[in-house]
């Protein structure tokens, strides 16, 4: 409006969003007069309302009528006249050289982690750690902003390596991290409502690094799915460049960010073709697939009579539901062959004219201790391959790779049923 | 005891006290870790990624509320073909002017802005203020609405962003 089409404008937004309204527009070059009502400005009595456009403007103390009318009278400062670019400098390779003891103090105050201890990248650490893949320290994965707007971060293989040493991982974990990093999908994107992410993993890879895929797979029983999990929310806070009232809004926050929904698909137990296989890749290939929504229901079973309860209670525009390799199993016992077939029918018995087969997902994870499905509003956006980031003499083990205890898998299914068929 | 005893035992010491001095000092070095560092300080890499030189921007009109939200969707502009904003010369007063309050779809908006234009009515009459409800989405571009604001619209005022 301003510069196009030369019509002053005086934007409005409440107060809670002023710095990060300013700055946004600044790192543009966009010097606009707002003005900032209290907040919050939803679902309040229309006399609250009333009371916020007779008040002052809580940031600057200003009347907010006078501050809208002088945002669309006032005559221009030669600032805005002449706005400018600022130019963010590069940043440096390595850190000023401290103690242990104030790096770890540096990357907490600064906000480079998760508020939970980290192991310090060493140049050591990270040598280390690029020996999981044979890709040049210095290529370039991708870029990623948590905000909409603002100036992206670009990042190379070493500065995932860097991430993932932060995160306790190892070098085995090296090629799963680069690939959610190719996505250039953060964990964690900035919105008033509190994202939670997924990660699945698909293919070879999941075994040979330890990935568990069965009892207790999403939650903190696995040094692979943890490690892996969290080094994507610390990229998000690094590469997004996330900071809690600043750059990210989410006005609660999800306890699903420290480590993120992160595990492999149970391929062996489910009764459908695996999931990056429904998408294009081979059996034989290794996959992240990428999901991202508000909610997530734990408590579901597996029926189709359950699965459109579920969706009916949250009403969303999509859905991926993780069932367990028993749900699956009965879903498929329901005539369900094929999950995309189970998509089309549900959007059938939905009669949703706002859902489409493609937006509703399954993935198959659990241990078979019951027929469980977690129902989630989560979006599938992406699969990305792991191979790439593989070295040709394959997946850079430790001597002795770290695992937790596995827990035991029933085969002959006698332990589930506790009888014979 | 003879006095050469009492020599052996004195140097003894001696030896025993350098030795822990040594040893404490070999502990340091090693506890210290990294080769090349100073003692007891550790160099370590920047997490940070690096300034990219690209936006993100606003989506394509007609474009869904989430696009935005996915890189592979989300338009971006590069630092060169950034402009900085140029803004429009300001009104000298508001006087018999045309002022539209463009609802940019955030929940509460349009009430905020009904009551905004209440209160033009009463303090300000000989304002025309014209409340608009913004096409598609809050992050999607309007061109048509831009048109029409182009053609009927002294000034603007958008709201109310939260």
């Amino acid at each position: 409006m301003e510069g196009e089409y030369g019509v002053p404008t005086a934007p409005i937004v409440t107060a809670r969003f002023a710095e990060y309204v300013k700055r946004d527009g600044l790192s543009h070059g966009m010097n606009l007069r707002w003005s900032f009502p209290p907040y919050p400005v939803a679902w309040v009595s229309r006399e609250t309302l009333r009371e916020y456009v007779n008040g002052k403007d809580p940031v600057t103390g200003v009347k907010l009528t006078t501050e809208i009318i002088d945002a669309l009278t006032k005559p221009l400062t030669e600032a805005e006249k002449n706005p400018e670019i600022p130019k963010k400098p590069k940043r440096p390779r390595l850190l000023d050289q401290d103690s242990e003891a104030n790096l770890h103090q540096l990357f907490l105050r600064n906000g480079w982690t998760d508020g939970l201890p980290i192991v310090l990248p060493t140049e050591e650490r990270v040598a280390e750690m690029l020996t999981g893949t044979e890709h040049d320290p210095q290529e370039v994965v991708g870029m990623m902003s948590v905000t909409t707007h603002e100036e992206m971060k670009e990042y190379t293989v070493e500065r995932v390596a860097v991430n993932a040493v932060m995160a306790g991982a190892r070098p085995e974990h090296l090629p799963v991290i680069l690939a959610i990093a190719s996505t250039q999908h953060p964990a964690m994107p900035s919105s008033t409502g509190s994202y939670g992410s997924m990660v699945i993993v698909n293919g070879p890879v999941a075994k040979t690094i330890g990935m568990n895929s069965g009892v207790g797979a999403m939650g903190p029983f696995n040094y692979a799915n943890s490690v892996i999990g969290r080094a994507w929310t610390l990229m998000s806070i690094n590469f997004g460049d996330a900071r809690a009232g600043d750059t990210f809004m989410a006005t609660i926050g999800n306890g699903l960010s420290f480590t993120n929904q992160c595990c492999a698909e149970n391929e062996g137990k489910s009764p459908w073709k695996p999931f990056h296989v429904r998408h294009g890749f081979k059996a034989s290939e290794s996959t992240v697939s990428i999901f991202r929504g508000w909610n997530v229901s734990t408590l579901g079973l597996g029926t189709t009579n359950s699965l459109l309860q579920g969706m009916k209670t949250f009403g969303s525009f999509g859905f991926t539901f993780v069932a367990d390799p028993l749900a699956a199993k009965a879903l498929k016992a329901e005539g369900w062959d094929d999950p995309d077939q189970l998509s089309k029918g549900l959007v059938e018995k939905s009669k949703s004219p706002f859902l489409r087969p493609e937006g509703i997902n399954f993935v198959v994870v659990g241990g078979e201790t019951n027929p469980i499905v977690h129902t989630t509003d989560y979006v599938y956006y992406k699969t990305a391959p792991v191979d790439k980031w593989i070295p040709k003499s394959g997946i850079k083990l430790d001597k002795t790779p770290l695992r937790m205890p596995a827990y035991r898998e029933c085969e002959d299914e006698l332990c589930i049923l506790g009888r014979k068929k | 005891m003879n006095s050469s005893h009492f020599v052996a035992k004195r140097y003894c010491g001696w030896l025993i006290v350098a030795a822990i001095v040594l040893a404490s000092y070999i502990g340091c070095k090693t506890q210290a870790g990294s080769p090349g560092s100073g003692a007891g300080k550790l160099t370590v890499l920047d997490p940070r990624g690096q300034p990219s030189g690209k936006f993100g921007r606003r989506g394509a009109a007609g474009a869904g509320m989430m696009a935005i939200f996915n890189p592979d969707t989300h338009p971006t502009i590069s630092r060169d073909e950034l402009v900085p904003l140029r803004m429009a010369p300001r009104l000298a007063s508001l006087d018999n002017k045309t002022i539209y309050l463009v609802d940019t779809g955030f929940a509460g908006a349009k009430e905020f802005l009904e009551e905004l234009q209440a209160w033009f009515k009463k303090n300000m009459p000989s304002v025309k203020t014209v409340l608009q409800i913004k096409s598609g989405n809050a992050f999607v571009d309007s061109p048509e609405l831009w048109v029409e604001l182009k053609k009927k619209a002294d000034g603007v005022i958008f709201g109310v962003g939260g």
